[in-house]
């Protein structure tokens, strides 16, 4: 090699180097997740009934209401009727809700299964409510508050595809104000075989509470 | 002579009460504006409600960066407007002298920043050379005074 190609090659490396960090430094800005149009990998989690829950338990769904949710968040509770009722009004049609609480109980006690089961029982949840322990899950979806709701489109066996991630709908606390429903706009536009005119939509919600690193 | 101390109790406490902390409405225009560089100030603008466990512990550290010379500390709550009453409540019992809005809007949180996912507390800084630096995250007081002080020596 000589001292012209050794020079080269030092700069390449150099170039090689500044690109990595600043493609370290950018990823660390982006929100880190799912976005629309991404596919979801499927997940085994336990539910409130004892059952551990998949995407793949559900061989005819033709796509998922994923709910990042919990006990503890005001937000939460406010949606929860809205969300009983999304599982009941799209489950028949192919659109089941799967809701998942990712809070670390050890901050929010009133998060953790047993409570999670009386919630369940109590309001007669028609969906399973899973625990993601190990937040695997809730950072895999990038979910980053509750409520947070992701709509999944079946492209075709097993394969689901990210449709729509967001709010319920526009009036958290009022259910008789809301004028816009954004999952239900979402899932109806995916059984009629379109895509959703509105793919994500942020509103307030209570941060995750994450279990210290 | 009773008389008198009951009278200037009186006076003292209702004229505590015209001083309580109100907290003022304002829609997306308005909070482009207060977040708009300021030639000598840095602007501390944050995110909170009332129902916020973490925002509301994290008041008093927002309030005392307030007493610096050369900031400007705005609470934005995001309460709904029926809870203003409640908000304000809860800032006049914690003893927080900021400026104090509502943001009584409906879809904001993009508008805001766009790395936002609208999990509360949040806090936008604005430094005077227009560099705006967004936080979806609590702070510690150390925290957020080392932060404050970074940015303003940048």
């Amino acid at each position: 090699m000589n001292r012209s190609m050794k020079k080269t090659m030092l700069m390449i490396t150099g170039l090689l180097v500044v690109v990595a960090v600043l493609y370290v430094n950018a990823s660390e800005n982006v929100m880190e997740g799912y976005e629309v149009g991404d596919y979801v990998s499927d997940f085994k989690l336990p539910s409130t009934t004892g059952k551990t829950v998949s995407l793949s338990d559900y061989p005819d769904a033709k796509g998922f209401i994923v709910v990042f949710t919990c006990n503890t968040c005001p937000y939460a509770k406010l949606y929860e009727d809205r969300v009983i009722e999304l599982d009941k009004k799209f489950r028949g049609k192919g659109f089941p809700v799967i809701a998942i609480n990712p809070n670390d109980v050890g901050q929010k006690p009133g998060d953790s299964m047993d409570e999670m089961a009386s919630q369940a029982k109590a309001k007669s949840y028609s969906f399973p409510y899973l625990r993601d322990d190990t937040q695997e899950v809730a950072k895999a979806y990038g979910a980053a508050k509750t409520p947070h709701v992701y709509v999944l489109n079946r492209e075709s066996a097993g394969k689901f595809k990210v449709e729509y991630i967001g709010a319920i709908d526009d009036s958290p606390r009022e259910a008789a104000d809301v004028q816009e429903t954004y999952v239900e706009d979402a899932v109806n536009a995916l059984l009629s075989g379109n895509k959703p005119t509105v793919t994500n939509q942020r509103a307030i919600g209570c941060t995750i509470k994450w279990k210290d690193v | 002579m009773m008389k008198i101390t009951g009278l200037s109790v009186l006076i003292l406490l209702l004229s505590l009460q015209l001083k309580a902390q109100s907290i003022v409405p304002i829609k997306l225009d308005e909070l482009s504006e207060l977040s708009k560089p300021n030639a000598t100030n840095l602007s501390v603008i944050n995110f909170w409600a009332s129902w916020c466990g973490p925002c509301v512990k994290e008041l008093p550290y927002f309030d005392n960066l307030s007493k610096k010379p050369n900031v400007d500390v705005y609470l934005v709550s995001v309460d709904f407007i029926q809870d203003k009453a409640k908000a304000e409540m809860l800032l006049q019992k914690k003893n927080i002298k900021s400026q104090s809005y509502l943001l009584d809007e409906k879809n904001f949180v993009e508008q805001i920043d766009k790395t936002w996912s609208g999990a509360i507390p949040a806090t936008l800084i604005v430094a005077s050379n227009g560099s705006r630096y967004f936080y979806e995250k609590s702070f510690s007081e150390a925290e957020l005074e080392e932060l404050v002080n970074n940015i303003t020596s940048k």
